[in-house]
């Protein structure tokens, strides 16, 4: 992996205060002594001396060498350029009742974890939950059985450290993990896993499942969305994104936000994402594209192969192969993201350096043989 | 006055107000701001240094005091340098 070095001052001017920051939790996980979180973001009390941080070497957002990561953990680099590197896509659900009845689609995620801790293959999971206290505030959460899984079961639209749950498993000493994350911590993860400066042990992570993400809300301005239409965040029972529309059920009853209008709630940091389907995970898990109560499944690596054999022999997942039109339907979300994000992209990013020429990437074209 | 102030009161407001201090202190400084007198702060300042509380040396004719500054291990992250 290509390396820069910085330290938690340039993770500062560079990602934090340029609003780049997802709030992964990657900083902290592994620096306890100085690096807290406020208003959704690192904060620090006390100047830390360190020249070359693992804060920094960890975050997706100060460098990420996409190629790298894929000859790592996949052998070869990609050929489609929308969903990444991929072996099958399915389309997939949790054979047991109980998981499907609490999960937000169809429960893989929640069966495959269930599966990885009865089996005995990890002792752990860093999952977001919700917080028992702030309602659908998710908070890290480090799973050891099937009930910690069920009772973290559900989408959450805000965004979670759950790198931290990573830090706090492995600090702990848990023996073997999987770690279920947006495309922002997957990354991370595997920039931890892959650094050249730093081994805290990233890969006792042996399960890395990604759930597709087209955004993630910011508190805040979620709960004035939802007070526009009346409803208060701590009455609302399930929140889902579905056919262009984020839906609110509240007392048994849907209500609907065009997901156009829910763009003005978004994080910043989610502007200049170029991952919608989790593309550096083991295995990555979305609705998009699959029946009803159902889910997609993108079967990435090696591992994520075997682990998904195992839970359909097991008993714990039935899977059929995802019709064309379901990949085309992952296909143009993910498209659209990139194309839009790209834009913000390229408006943050400047003109790109080659070697010793400077060009505007819109431009790139006109200078590049094919 | 100073009579109302309880000695372990005193031994107490001497090693917070050393604890905020940056630099060396003389015992006249101490007495001022605990409120006390200056024969009452060094028999408590002396008392503190046999228990190994405080550090004190005598410059000339005048006392110099401080407390060190507690040192903490910091775990950093160059604790998981390859």
């Amino acid at each position: 992996m290509v390396e820069e070095k910085g330290n938690i001052t340039d993770l500062e001017s560079k990602v934090v205060y340029a609003d780049l920051c997802c709030y992964c939790g990657a900083c902290g996980a592994f620096c306890r002594e100085y690096i807290t979180y406020e208003d959704e973001k690192p904060t620090t009390k006390e100047k830390c001396y360190e020249y070359h941080g693992a804060c920094y070497d960890f975050c997706p957002r100060t460098f990420f060498a996409p190629f790298d990561v894929e000859r790592a953990v996949f052998g070869e680099v990609r050929k489609d350029n929308v969903l990444g590197y991929y072996k099958e896509i399915l389309t997939a659900r949790a054979k047991d009742p109980e998981i499907q009845k609490r999960a937000q689609d169809g429960g893989v995620v929640t069966a495959l974890l269930s599966y990885l801790l009865e089996s005995g293959k990890i002792d752990a999971a860093a999952v977001a939950k919700t917080a028992e206290s702030d309602a659908w505030k998710p908070e890290p959460f480090v799973a050891t059985s099937k009930d910690d899984v069920l009772a973290a079961a559900g989408s959450k639209y805000t965004q979670c450290p759950v790198l931290l749950g990573v830090g706090d498993a492995i600090l702990d000493g848990k023996k073997s993990l999987a770690l279920v994350g947006l495309p922002c911590h997957v990354q991370a993860m595997r920039k931890i896993q892959l650094s050249e400066s730093f081994d805290v042990g990233a890969d006792k992570v042996t399960a890395v499942i990604g759930l597709f993400c087209m955004e993630t809300f910011d508190m805040e301005a979620l709960k004035q969305k939802l007070a526009e239409i009346d409803v208060k965040i701590e009455d609302v029972e399930k929140f889902n994104i579905k056919k262009g529309k984020f839906l609110i059920t509240v007392k048994g009853e849907e209500k609907s936000i065009p997901i156009k209008d829910m763009k003005g709630a978004m994080r910043p940091a989610c502007r200049v994402c170029y991952d919608f389907a989790a593309e550096f995970a083991d295995v990555s898990v979305g609705s998009v594209g699959s029946e009803l109560g159902w889910n997609t499944v993108i079967v990435r690596s090696e591992r994520g192969a075997e682990l998904v054999k195992e839970a359909v022999e097991k008993g714990y997942l039935e899977t059929q192969p995802l019709s064309e039109e379901g990949i085309n339907a992952v296909k143009t979300l993910a498209t659209r993201k990139k194309k839009e994000n790209m834009k913000n992209i390229e408006a943050q990013a400047g003109k790109l350096k080659l070697l010793n020429m400077l060009v505007e990437p819109e431009l790139l074209s006109l200078l590049l043989l094919e | 006055m100073h009579g109302a102030v309880g000695s372990g009161d005193v031994k107490k407001r001497i090693m917070k107000l050393l604890a905020n201090e940056a630099q060396p202190m003389t015992i006249s400084e101490i007495a001022k701001k605990v409120g006390v007198s200056w024969a009452t702060a060094k028999t408590h300042v002396l008392e503190l240094s046999q228990a190994n509380l405080l550090k004190v040396k005598k410059f000339g004719r005048n006392w110099i005091v401080w407390k060190e500054f507690e040192k903490r291990e910091r775990r950093t992250c160059s604790v998981f340098k390859r």
